[in-house]
């Protein structure tokens, strides 16, 4: 086991990585910007070190001031949490180059998933379906549209280089394909200085359902059950909840058995998930991996009882799993909220206070958060504040948790999406049953009231 | 620099300079305690106009006194330093950075020990000007 880990994230993923370290007895080096210095993760960690000042780019960002701090303060060990440097393979190979274990996959495996159209092509390989698509990323439209004439409409374009929702739009006709065509090419050069895009079948009212993955490095892969994030805005998740309900019978051992089959193909090590969406129709297609602990890891660890965060870091430092697959039994059912900052309007000042924060709490409630009152937000970023999770020996019985839990939330002075959360558990319909990737959206616009 | 055998290197671009002298690396510290009284009382005296102004690590590494682990302390508290001058060398992924008094004046208080960890923004000495 490692002696000190360096978390190279802030945050609430930097205090759960240092709660599951103090548990292992395991030393922690936490790293922040100048803004910094005092947040929680900061005075929570046995150590801290400035790393820069307070722009992503110079602190959590940078990748040479990690390494130097792990070094200078004798980690063997670095936890990119989620984000920031979480999927970047170049900081993996230099944590390694530096004799510093990363707490993550390999680094091939890092470069693998990132390369969507490659991930892709080795996964339906591996016999796992794929949405019809473009194989390569595509630099002109031309091309576009015959990949879009074979695969038929609507068409999601997506930015080559994209993610978390940006550069992607959905065309309904040629002509729509070449006004999304030039919004994702422009979005792309901007954000990621990468102009190419892909595009592939675009499916509606289709669910996001992805399966937990955990792995060492004996290649003993196990997963964990899934997920359904089918509740998003701006295609960014908003509500998860596990299990799936109403899928398909039959359908929740095949997922689990297509995310096994993908992880194996690749040899994959420590914690992962892997993506799909599933068709009104039952039939469903990989979406892509994740190469991290995910923001939504503690639905499976209230679901199942197994430590995703203390998994992942012996699996780095080359145990082997304790629980086998027959040991993995999902309990209950588990909703988390994913709490954001968010911008409300132009006249709001870019970066606010928070004035006053209180986290409910209660038997099947757990909150994830590392924010206090004085904390400044910087709005345009829109950070997660906070995870609410639920749960309950039954659905309703979680639902009606979380809805007592999101009553008693307070965060004052930086605006959220708490009011939007509130109306979602509100719904009639959300207790009925399965909800999709267009249901919120569907449902803002029926609700929006009229001025 | 290891594979080139350069001992010393200097690159300056858009007056900027930065000298990189290749030396031991340094046993990690063993006894690690928390440096932040001395940062809080250093950014107060800094704070002051006339007095004393602290001179701040621009890096995360490891704080030496000379150029290498053993070799001789560039300076002492009272030495008078020029602008430009050697004051310590930060040690970061293996690179030895020199970091030069930016006025001249008197060295009143050296805040790290020798081989200590340093963070960005840490205060390494306070130099009253002359």
């Amino acid at each position: 086991m490692f002696r000190k880990i360096l978390i190279a994230n802030r945050g609430e993923i930097a205090l759960r990585v240092i709660r599951a370290c103090r548990e292992l007895g395991v030393a922690t080096v936490a790293v922040c910007s100048t803004a910094d210095r005092e947040a929680l993760h900061a005075r929570l960690a046995d150590e801290r070190v400035c790393v820069g000042p307070d722009t992503p780019a110079d602190s959590y960002l940078n990748v040479p001031a990690m390494l130097s701090a792990a070094l200078s303060r004798g980690a063997d060990a670095v936890h990119p949490g989620y984000g920031l440097l979480a999927e970047n393979g170049d900081f993996a190979e230099a944590c390694e180059r530096s004799g510093l274990a990363f707490i993550g996959p390999r680094v091939r495996h890092l470069r693998l998933m990132g390369d969507k159209p490659r991930a892709r092509r080795i996964v339906e390989k591996a016999g796992v379906h794929v949405l019809p698509g473009s194989p390569e990323p595509l630099a002109d439209l031309a091309d576009a549209r015959a990949v879009a004439d074979e695969i038929g409409y609507p068409i999601l374009v997506k930015a080559a280089a994209g993610g978390g929702g940006r550069g992607l739009g959905v065309a309904r006709d040629a002509d729509a394909l070449a006004a999304a065509f030039a919004v994702a090419r422009s979005e792309g050069e901007r954000a990621f200085g990468n102009n190419l895009v892909y595009v592939e079948r675009y499916l509606e009212r289709a669910r996001h359902v992805e399966v937990q993955i955990l792995a060492d490095r004996d290649r003993r892969i196990i997963q964990l059950g899934e997920r359904d994030c089918s509740i998003q805005r701006h295609r960014q998740k908003l509500i998860a909840e596990g299990p799936a309900i109403d899928l398909p019978r039959g359908l929740r051992a095949k997922l689990a058995a297509a995310a096994i089959e993908a992880a194996t193909a690749v040899g994959y090590t420590n914690v992962g998930s892997v993506e799909f969406l599933v068709g009104a129709d039952g039939a469903f297609y990989f979406i892509e991996m994740n190469t991290r602990v995910q923001v939504e890891h503690a639905v499976s660890e209230v679901l199942t009882g197994i430590d995703l965060v203390q998994q992942g870091i012996r699996a780095a430092a080359g145990l082997p799993l304790d629980v086998e697959q027959k040991d993995v039994v999902v309990r209950g059912h588990a909703v988390e909220c994913r709490i954001h900052a968010e911008p409300s309007g132009a006249a709001t000042p870019a970066r606010r206070t928070v004035q006053a924060f209180h986290a409910p709490g209660g038997l099947g409630i757990r909150v994830e958060s590392a924010l206090e009152v004085g904390d400044v937000i910087a709005l345009d970023e829109e950070p997660l504040l906070a995870k609410v999770l639920a749960h309950g020996a039954t659905r309703a019985e979680a639902l009606g948790r979380l809805r007592a839990a999101l009553a008693e939330l307070v965060i004052d002075g930086v605006p959220t999406n708490l009011a939007l959360h509130r109306r979602v558990l509100a719904d009639p319909e959300l207790d009925r049953g399965a909800v999709h990737t267009n249901w919120l959206e569907e449902h803002e616009q029926a609700s929006r009231p009229s001025h | 620099m290891e594979e080139s055998g350069l001992v010393e290197l200097e690159i300056e671009s858009g007056g900027e300079k930065v000298r990189l002298v290749r030396g031991r690396v340094a046993e990690a510290a063993t006894v690690l305690t928390t440096t932040l009284p001395a940062t809080r009382a250093a950014r107060r005296e800094a704070e002051t106009d006339n007095g004393p102004r602290a001179i701040t690590s621009p890096m995360v590494g490891t704080f030496h006194r000379g150029a290498a682990l053993d070799a001789a302390v560039f300076v002492e508290v009272g030495d008078v330093v020029e602008r430009g001058q050697a004051l310590c060398v930060i040690e970061a992924m293996k690179m030895m950075n020199e970091i030069e008094a930016e006025f001249r004046g008197r060295v009143v208080q050296i805040l790290i020990e020798n081989g200590r960890p340093v963070e960005y923004g840490e205060p390494l000495f306070l130099i009253e000007p002359v």
